[in-house]
């Protein structure tokens, strides 16, 4: 399996580790690798297009949690992004995506950092599938024009 | 409340959010929300959201949370009214009588 596959089987599996008394540390590192999945998972998407197979890991290395999420946060305000045109149904799918990057990369920051913060089973179970339903929508749209736009808008620093 | 992107009226955010709300299915016992800076410093809105114990399954999770979080989404529309990024957090019914943090 790829990385990302084997990092959503691995959130999952720490939710359910000691499930009915999951730890704070199971709970917390759920989110995180939950996020790192779907952060894996858009590189390794956007790294297909490019056609240098041994330059391939060099150029995933590129990418920028923070671009990656303003990136995301400009798809989903549709002054910006108002998808004319375009299929309703894969534009919601894609800001169902992007909405997750979004959320999920701030709950990571908060699983990691903050202590102070008591995370509950379904507050974390949440995330993951949150997680791996933005997995399953980015196989159906994978192919489409504005999905593939978004995956290079994830390496652009917007000029405003 | 004032936020790097200027002033939000918290009546009128509450309002939006009340009225959102109305689309609600018995799932959502409760919906709390307040304003603030994510983890980036960006102006925010953060959902706190009470679920009914029988609406909390893992192999529908996502479905209803993301329905819940799409409502509020397309109602609010927090990015073009209100220039605040939206978060959701989702909690079950006795997950919240167990743990009063959110109360």
């Amino acid at each position: 399996m790829a990385y990302h596959d084997d990092l959503l089987t691995q959130a999952g599996e720490l939710i359910h580790k000691h499930e009915p008394k999951s730890t704070q540390a199971d709970l917390r590192r759920a989110v995180s690798t939950a996020y790192y999945a779907l952060f894996h998972l858009l590189i390794g998407e956007t790294s297909l297009n490019w056609n240098r197979d041994s330059s391939r890991d060099a150029f995933g290395r590129m990418f920028d949690h923070a671009l990656m999420r303003k990136a995301s946060q400009r798809l989903l305000d549709s002054r910006l992004f108002p998808f004319f045109g375009e299929d309703p149904k894969v534009a919601q799918d894609l800001k169902t995506v992007a909405q997750a990057f979004v959320q999920l990369q701030d709950k990571r920051h908060i699983a990691d950092y903050h202590n102070g913060v008591r995370w509950t089973h379904v507050e974390s179970l949440r995330e993951v599938t949150t997680v791996r339903k933005a997995f399953l929508i980015w196989a159906s749209i994978r192919n489409e024009n504005i999905a593939q736009d978004y995956l290079v808008s994830l390496l652009i620093k917007p000029r405003d | 409340m004032v936020v790097s992107t200027g002033f939000v009226d918290q009546a009128q955010l509450a309002s939006a959010v009340a009225k959102a709300a109305n689309h609600f299915g018995p799932e959502v016992v409760r919906l709390k929300h307040s304003i603030g800076a994510d983890t980036s410093g960006d102006p925010a809105i953060f959902f706190r959201i009470v679920l009914a114990d029988w609406a909390v399954d893992e192999e529908t999770l996502a479905d209803v949370t993301g329905k819940i979080a799409t409502t509020l989404f397309d109602e609010i529309r927090p990015y073009e009214n209100w220039g605040l990024v939206p978060y959701f957090s989702f909690r079950s019914e006795s997950e919240e009588n167990t743990d009063r943090e959110w109360a």
